[in-house]
């Protein structure tokens, strides 16, 4: 089994909720910067990427903290 | 110090100098941060009898403990300068993304004085904090500005505070503007910026922040996030956001519209009531760490303003540009923000100057001789925006209505002023007073900055009784059910509500919303609905013990808010304004709506009672010395007091 984090974008408020969860879970502390999730805002657009930094294990932290599920944890079948 | 960074920077643009200070922590525990943080910070630093457009003003942005975690709306920034517009407090708060910023830059405050030689902006990142030259910046609108600085400084993620040209022109209601789309509307402080020739404030931050005990933090997140979410405000607030209370609003019959003449009629709720927002929104947008994403994004695929795509339709707007000035339609409304939001105008006192002039063409009080040859009429969408345009320019007859409606009757005279739908300088708009008497509508007699609806507001109110004609001290009551859910201290719910009669105190509700409030826009949450409304002192205690580790009980919270009410009117009684200035426009006086006017004796034993739920002489409205004292205030006495 190998996890991965599915992310819908169309759900995505651009809150960065799952952002400040991760690194305050991991690093007890606030800081964006150091989050594994990384949410960008197209501010004049609206819309947004989320990014997958190294070293996101995953652990379900962000999905739970996100208020819209947008963020999918899936599990899937080792080829 | 944990919650807060513990700085303060001080910028004086008159010598370009930049330093440090720390922020003492009992300053944090009495004041919060933000709204309170800056009061207190205005009173030390300058003399509130000051010209608000002369460099002696001083400007403060103010983002409060809470913010930059992830506790449900902690994204708030209040601006707060003396205004040119009201010559009161000028005071006003907005979210999205600049606050958290400027904590992860490790400040909780910036107060910036003085004036600098020709134009510039400031950008702090991190600890490195530098002056730029803003000459190629000077004359644009906010959206040009901002791309122009994000792409100068290589950094497409900080977070811009701008003004449009309307901030440069020193329009008296220039609002700075919070990125592309939001802004700290009210009260003028854009003209402040201007008047100091600073552009922008650029933040950028990547600095820990730090929290004493994290696993009690994260629980008392994980509850306020349920009160929050459990509210019934919270469906509809994210479904249609602000839009909501248009409805809400609109079924109180508490809505007047043509600069506040009439009541609005059905045209008015089926072409603007939140249903028809839903053919444009295409998704929800939210602030930083907010579970609610009220702002809609708005496509406009058809009509004359095909193509428009911005965020955010909102009830002020709505309020404004539909009640006030006449437009049935929303897309229309859409490109009303646009423009208000290039131009940096607050939209409320830019649609309040309009309607004015309007409603004085329409009683042959001034005429095309006045307006350069315009001829004013309701609902006029292009010429609307005409005007929006020339005010931000001042250009011809939109240099007088940059002034502000206050300005325009005294400029004009011939009986306008009783025309005035401005109390204590700012316009009351979404509710009128005279066909909803209530703790909302009275809060305008109160409310630091003016007689606007945002300060004062009850956390639960009882919509479906009408308020009796004639009673001013009280508002219909509500079951004990309901008010037992209310983060309200006992002591106070004790004061307020009266279950055998039936009844909910105004002016006792009134002193309790807006300490509440002081609160909220201190710890730098977000005053919408869902939130506000279901917070209080208990919750609120175990946030701040278990983010700074000092330990706050609910009284200390209720005190704070109260300690910020007390020196804000200490703010405004130095400012000076009298007891006797606590009044309506004349208008809601003399003129009825729906056969409906207010009493203004009544409404002064209102305002006494209101002295005496906060333990004031109500001959002055002033706090006495012990009174002060209890609060820590007695340097800031009034002169007078
Ligand atoms: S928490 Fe969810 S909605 Fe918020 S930014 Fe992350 S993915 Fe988007
Ligand atoms: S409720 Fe709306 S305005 Fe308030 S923080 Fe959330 S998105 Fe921002």
């Amino acid at each position: 089994m190998n996890d991965y984090l599915g992310i819908d974008q169309r759900l995505c408020t651009g809150c960065k909720t799952c952002a400040l969860a991760c690194s305050f879970n991991y690093f007890g502390v606030f800081n964006p910067e150091k989050a594994y999730i990384k949410v960008i805002r197209h501010e004049e657009a609206g819309t947004f990427d989320i990014v997958i930094k190294n070293g996101c294990i995953p652990c379900k932290i962000c999905e739970e903290s996100c208020p819209t599920k947008a963020l999918i944890f899936i599990q899937r079948e080792e080829e | 110090m944990h919650g807060y960074c513990g700085k303060i920077l001080t910028i004086d643009l008159s010598n370009s100098k930049i330093s440090e200070c720390e922020m003492i922590s009992k300053d944090g525990t009495d004041f919060l941060g933000g709204f309170g943080m800056n009061t207190k910070i205005l009173l030390d630093e300058m003399e509130p009898s000051i010209d608000a457009l002369s460099e002696k003003n001083v400007l403060t942005f103010g983002v409060g403990p809470l913010v930059g975690t992830f506790a449900p709306t902690a994204n708030r920034t209040e601006i707060s300068a003396k205004s040119p517009l009201t010559g009161l407090m000028g005071t006003s708060n907005s979210g999205y993304s600049w606050g958290p910023e400027l904590k992860y830059a490790g400040y909780d405050n910036i107060v910036i004085k003085g004036k600098a030689e020709k134009p510039v902006y400031i950008f702090i990142n991190n600890e490195n904090v530098r002056i730029i030259d803003a000459m190629n910046l000077w004359g644009k609108n906010s959206w040009e500005t901002i791309r122009e600085i994000k792409a100068q400084l290589g950094q497409k993620e900080a977070s811009v505070a701008c003004i449009g040209v309307g901030g440069e022109n020193l329009v008296r209601f220039a609002s700075i503007e919070n990125g592309f789309y939001g802004a700290w509307g009210r009260t003028g402080l854009g003209a402040v910026m201007g008047s100091k020739n600073l552009k922008a404030v650029v933040v950028k931050g990547n600095r820990d922040l730090t929290v004493a005990e994290p696993e009690k933090f994260q629980e008392a997140v994980s509850e306020m996030r349920s009160s929050i979410t459990n509210h019934p405000t919270f469906k509809p607030w994210s479904t249609f956001g602000s839009m909501v209370a248009v409805d809400v609003n609109y079924d109180l019959g508490a809505v007047t519209g043509y600069d506040q003449s009439e009541l609005v009629g059905e045209d008015f709720i089926k072409n603007l009531g939140r249903k028809n927002l839903l053919k444009y929104k295409k998704r929800s947008l939210a602030c930083t760490a907010c579970p609610l994403a009220c702002s809609p994004w708005v496509e406009i695929d058809e009509g004359p303003y095909k193509g428009l795509k911005i965020k955010g339709i909102e009830i002020t707007s709505t309020m404004d540009f539909g009640a006030r000035l006449g437009f049935r339609n929303l897309p229309a409304i859409a490109k009303a923000t646009e423009y208000f939001q290039k131009f940096g105008i607050d939209c409320s006192t830019a649609a309040a100057s309009i309607g004015f002039a309007t409603k004085l063409f329409e009683e042959n009080i001034i005429d095309k001789s006045d307006t350069e040859g315009l001829e004013l009429k309701w609902g006029d969408e292009s010429l609307v925006f005409e005007l929006m345009r020339k005010i931000a320019y001042r250009e011809g007859f939109g240099d007088l209505l940059a002034e502000g409606p206050v300005r325009i009757a005294k400029k004009i005279g011939r009986g306008s002023e009783e025309y005035l739908t401005q109390t204590r300088g700012l316009e009351t708009n979404i509710r009128d007073p005279r066909v909803r008497w209530d703790v909302w509508t009275f809060g305008a007699l109160i409310n630091p900055r003016g007689g606007d609806h945002l300060r004062v507001q009850a956390s639960v109110e009882n919509y479906k009784t009408p308020c009796p004609e004639g009673e001013y001290i009280y508002e219909p009551g509500l079951p004990k059910k309901v008010v037992d859910k209310v983060d309200i201290l006992d002591e106070w719910k004790e004061k307020i509500f009266d279950f055998e009669k039936n009844t909910t105190s105004i002016p006792y509700m009134a002193a309790s919303a807006q300490d509440h409030l002081n609160v909220v826009n201190s710890l730098g949450i977000c005053i919408r609905p869902p939130v506000a409304w279901s917070l209080g002192p208990k919750i609120f205690s175990k946030l701040m013990s278990a983010l700074i580790g000092i330990e706050y009980s609910p009284e200390d919270i209720r005190k704070a808010g109260e300690r910020i009410s007390n020196a804000s009117r200490l703010f405004n009684a130095r400012a000076g304004e009298k007891r006797e200035d606590l009044k309506f426009a004349p208008k809601y006086y003399n003129s009825s709506v729906n056969d409906r006017k207010l009493d203004k004796n009544k409404i002064d034993e209102v305002v006494s009672k209101y002295c005496e739920a906060r333990e004031w002489d109500p001959n002055t409205a002033l706090p006495s010395h012990e009174k002060l004292k209890s609060l820590g205030l007695e340097k800031y006495a009034n002169p007078k007091g």
